[in-house]
């Protein structure tokens, strides 16, 4: 009975859902609506941090953390990563072998529900840190790279906020001991709300958008060396710009292994992509932006005497592949350390996926 | 299991704070409209067979009380305008609608969840073909947390796969409280991600339209809270579990409620109806309404009808806090359904006083 009614609710469906929409395959936007995408991708990402675990004393892997709107939907999704190379190795054979890089993919979904169990309590505004296990590397617990995401939902002036985390630890058997997974966080999000974080700038990114933001962080790899020898941890804003074929992204530097914590460099991208009616990904570009002058702090590049390399990787079975800055079809940008922005360079996207299935 | 249908520098705050301000002034202001929109005939059939397909895919157990589960309410409706689902399973404060010494009460326990079809579809090997994802996820701020074992353990399981599967990867999560690192592992899952292949075959992930509100939303919220639905099941005086979609109707003030009555067995045992007219104030302020059971079906009727071969009753229930109070029958509303209560008349609900004791109708 369940079943045939299951069927007949199936086939009602199948009739009643909207045709897909012919429209452009993404939309011109507004400057308002660019500069807005990007600040509300900023901020958030202000409020987060990914760590991964030393792997052995005095060593650990530098992260990467990406984060891009979720296309037309409020929520915001990214990537989480320890890269395939140490934070700093003077090249001796004791150093140990890093791994090839483990991911923890996750999204932010803003819209989860206001009521709290006790109905006395006043309805809270509350969001879901959720990973995503299909695109994440589990690990057990003391592994080699135990990846954790921290994001902070509260009101500023909070001496103990009560952050959302989840890490990529894998799921024990029952009755083994716990081992501290997390895969989803959910908490109330007044610090977000007022921050305006909550609410979409628009609803104008379509799902090609969304396939470059996806496809993006499975690709653009950063290798640079600070003042104290260290690569550094980045974060990147990944957003798209006026013109529907352009991509920006806004990149910050920092060094998690040391005191402060502060931006100690910053990179931004613009990259023009290029693809066939259908949505298949043919060719683009890739421009460092200029170096900051007259106080800028955005759409502009300020990493002074970093040496920094700017990669576009063919992507590789993550946890299982490292990628190899050697592959001829890798784009590479070289600057900083007194050397100026280079020229942009051509992209094929063709070339750079074809070993994969996302461009078809 | 059931039968399926299937902290930081000061040049980072400054640019923090940079961020902000240009954030506040590109938000575009909310724009004042009706706080619902009315919708087509197409539009709530469409959202009606979505959540009736989506609840056949759906199972919730609990744990054992005096040897057998408790009966459940799982209600399901929208959480937004781009197809996201939000629920709510919730254990039976009773498991018998009378005794010759009384009835047993206990405060119901939630578990409250969303299912966000909308997760990335490239995988960790970019060699494998890219996979459409969902995500069912335990929202833990509406939901009891108990130990392993407790009669009030709620499972959630979502049968995302296509059909004819024997071993379907089921999508799950749990109640279970979040255990201390080292002690033994209880099982809680609060998030479970899996290739969503039978559901975006069946157009469970493609939104039917996009004119839900922040008032429907806040409805569908309040009436998985307030809703319940207690049928007697024919051979004792055992209550059914109840499967429920909550849905808007045609107009704008209209919800819509279908309910399957389920056995011990999972088998469907009756179906209910029922229609709810909700007055508001301009602020969105929940006045008065008028709650009507639909009528018994005709031959061939399944849906906007009921059909139930004993009594039972709807309930709109005065909120109490779950796992700390239940709620008492005779401060809620109840209407009557029965095989021989044809056309039952409308029933008045005063939402001011039904909501009185909460912070949920400013």
């Amino acid at each position: 009975m369940k079943l045939m009614l299951c069927r007949i609710a199936v086939l009602a469906i199948t009739l009643l859902l909207p045709g897909a929409a012919k429209a452009d395959i993404t939309i011109p936007l507004t400057a308002e609506q660019v500069a807005c995408d990007q600040a509300q991708i900023e901020r958030m990402l202000g409020r987060m941090r990914a760590t991964a675990l030393l792997i052995r004393f005095g060593y650990d892997l530098p992260t990467a953390l990406f984060l891009s709107r979720s296309a037309s939907t409020s929520s915001y999704e990214g990537l989480a990563l320890a890269n395939q190379f140490l934070r700093i190795t003077d090249g001796s054979p004791a150093d140990p072998v890093p791994p090839p890089e483990q991911h923890l993919a996750f999204h932010l979904n803003p819209n989860v529900r206001e009521l709290l169990l006790n109905p006395a309590r006043p309805p809270v505004g509350q969001v879901s840190l959720n990973r995503e296990q299909s695109a994440s590397n589990l690990v057990p617990p003391g592994g080699l790279t135990e990846v954790t995401l921290s994001l902070d939902p509260t009101l500023p002036g909070n001496p103990d906020p009560d952050l959302l985390v989840i890490n990529n630890l894998e799921v024990p058997g029952v009755s083994n001991p716990y081992n501290g997974f997390l895969s989803n966080s959910t908490k109330p999000g007044r610090g977000l709300a007022a921050d305006n974080l909550l609410v979409p700038c628009h609803t104008d990114l379509t799902a090609q958008d969304r396939k470059v933001f996806l496809v993006l962080p499975r690709m653009l790899r950063i290798r640079a060396e600070l003042r104290n020898g260290h690569e550094p941890d980045i974060e990147a804003a990944i957003f798209r710009k006026e013109d529907a074929h352009t991509y920006g992204v806004e990149i910050d530097f920092f060094d998690l292994s040391a005191l402060g914590g502060g931006v100690l460099g910053h990179v931004a991208l613009e990259l023009v992509v290029s693809w066939s009616p259908d949505g298949h990904l043919t060719s683009g570009t890739i421009r460092v932006l200029p170096y900051c002058a007259n106080g800028e702090t955005q759409g502009c590049t300020q990493v002074g005497q970093i040496s920094t390399r700017v990669l576009l990787v063919p992507p590789v079975f993550a946890g299982n592949t490292k990628w190899n800055e050697n592959d001829p079809r890798v784009v590479s940008l070289f600057f900083g350390s007194l050397s100026p922005i280079p020229a942009p360079a051509a992209v094929n996207f063709e070339d750079l996926l074809k070993d994969t299935t996302w461009n078809p | 299991m059931k039968r399926h249908c299937l902290a930081a520098s000061p040049n980072f705050r400054q640019l923090c704070v940079l961020g902000l301000l240009a954030g506040t002034l590109a938000v575009p202001p909310a724009v004042v409209a009706q706080l619902t929109m009315p919708l087509t005939a197409e539009e709530v059939l469409c959202n009606q067979a979505q959540l009736t397909a989506m609840l056949g895919r759906m199972d919730v157990t609990t744990g054992e009380l005096f040897g057998s589960e408790l009966p459940t309410n799982l209600l399901l409706s929208y959480s937004n305008s781009s197809g996201f689902y939000e629920g709510l399973a919730s254990t039976s404060q009773r498991r018998e609608l009378s005794g010759p010494g009384g009835v047993d009460f206990w405060p119901e326990r939630h578990l409250s969840f969303n299912l966000n079809p909308s997760i990335r579809t490239l995988l960790l090997n970019p060699s494998r073909p890219t996979l459409g994802q969902v995500s069912l996820n335990r929202e833990q701020s509406s939901s009891n947390l108990v130990s392993a074992g407790e009669a009030w353990a709620v499972d959630l399981e979502v049968d995302p796969s296509l059909p004819g599967n024997p071993n379907p990867d089921t999508l799950t999560i749990n109640n279970l409280e979040l255990p201390a690192i080292g002690s033994p592992y209880n099982g809680f899952l609060a998030n479970s991600t899996k290739p969503g292949r039978g559901l975006s075959e069946d157009g469970l992930l493609q939104a039917c339209h996009n004119h839900f509100t922040d008032q429907d939303r806040r409805i569908f919220a309040l009436l998985q809270r307030i809703l319940r639905i207690d049928g007697a099941l024919p051979e004792v005086e055992l209550i059914a579990s109840a499967e429920i979609s909550i849905f808007r109707g045609l107009s704008e003030h209209v919800y819509r409620i279908e309910a399957d009555l389920l056995g011990p067995d999972d088998l469907i045992r009756g179906h209910v109806a029922a229609e709810l007219e909700i007055g508001w104030t301009a602020a969105g302020h929940l006045t008065t309404g008028s709650l009507h059971i639909l009528p018994l079906c005709v031959e061939g009727q399944t849906r906007d009808c009921t059909r139930v071969a004993n009594y039972g009753f709807l309930w709109l229930l005065r909120p109490v806090l779950p796992g700390g109070a239940f709620w008492i029958p005779s401060q809620a509303i109840r209407v009557s359904f029965g095989p021989d209560l044809p056309d039952p008349d409308p029933v008045a609900i005063d939402f001011e006083a039904l909501l009185a004791d909460t912070t949920w109708n400013p």
